[in-house]
């Protein structure tokens, strides 16, 4: 997209892991009583893209753009094992829940800024 | 894909709403013998199980009661001769359910489901500010 909605861009897709962070939460607490159940968690990871390599044939050709990725990661974690071999800490689910959805509303906050803004500059006042 | 994460809570207060209703009937049946074959009334055990949501890009699991086992402890004995279920010796044999047990369960389950409750609400309250963004 256009220089316009570069910001927008990058908080949407901040927003976006927050929310698939959230289910995944959610789907460690509803597992919370199930036997040798590990909890999940997701970790928003910068890649460097080196995947795009164009072959030069010309020297004038302009070498291609090395783009930062983000990429959404799944990893286990477990913090505490109780008798039957499940390792969800509901508390601390919770928490992460909370952290998650607090983060989530706060982004939505900045997008709604930003179309504010840009309402701004199209009327003028 | 939207309503997954709302689907998921919805398991997790179901498969505890179906533990709670099995404490319940073991809670009720503390002095039953069972119907079939005259023998004390076995303690039920749910057995849950969690199912990966194969529909989703990232591994959401739901959950769900596999099934429903009996416990194999022994059964209690009380001696009470009078009683005509009584063997050579005067004891009867009573259900293996422990109602101190059966309280502590129903506490977890009642926790886990606000647990679940509480996720549930979140995530609705996250999917509503996201409408937010159209009343700009």
């Amino acid at each position: 997209m256009s220089f316009l909605f570069n910001d927008l861009d990058k908080v949407s897709e901040k927003a976006s892991y927050y929310l698939e962070r959230t289910k995944i939460i959610q789907s460690n607490i509803a597992n919370a009583d199930t036997p040798n159940y590990k909890p999940k968690d997701l970790v928003f990871e910068k890649v460097l893209n080196e995947q795009i390599k164009l072959k030069k044939t010309d020297p004038k050709h302009i070498s291609p753009e090395i783009k930062n990725e983000t990429k959404l990661k799944v990893v286990e974690d477990g913090y505490y094992s109780g008798y039957d071999k499940n390792k969800v800490d509901v508390d601390h689910e919770l928490a992460k829940l909370a952290e998650s959805s607090i983060m989530y509303k706060t982004l939505i906050e900045i997008m709604k800024k930003d179309f504010g803004r840009l309402k701004y500059a199209i009327k003028g006042r | 894909m939207l309503f997954k994460g709302l689907e998921i809570s919805m398991t997790g207060m179901e498969a505890q709403k179906v533990r709670i209703d099995i404490i319940s009937s073991n809670i009720a049946n503390v002095n039953s013998v069972n119907e079939k074959n005259g023998q004390p009334y076995r303690r039920k055990v749910p057995v849950f199980q969690s199912i990966l949501d194969k529909e989703s890009n990232i591994p959401l699991y739901k959950v769900k009661v596999a099934k429903i086992e009996e416990d194999k402890s022994p059964f209690k004995l009380k001696y009470d001769p009078n009683n005509p279920l009584a063997d050579k010796n005067g004891y009867v044999k009573l259900p293996n359910v422990d109602p101190l047990k059966e309280m502590v369960d129903m506490m977890s389950a009642a926790r886990s489901y606000e647990a679940n409750l509480t996720a549930f609400n979140t995530h609705k309250n996250m999917l509503i500010k996201s409408l937010e963004i159209i009343k700009v």
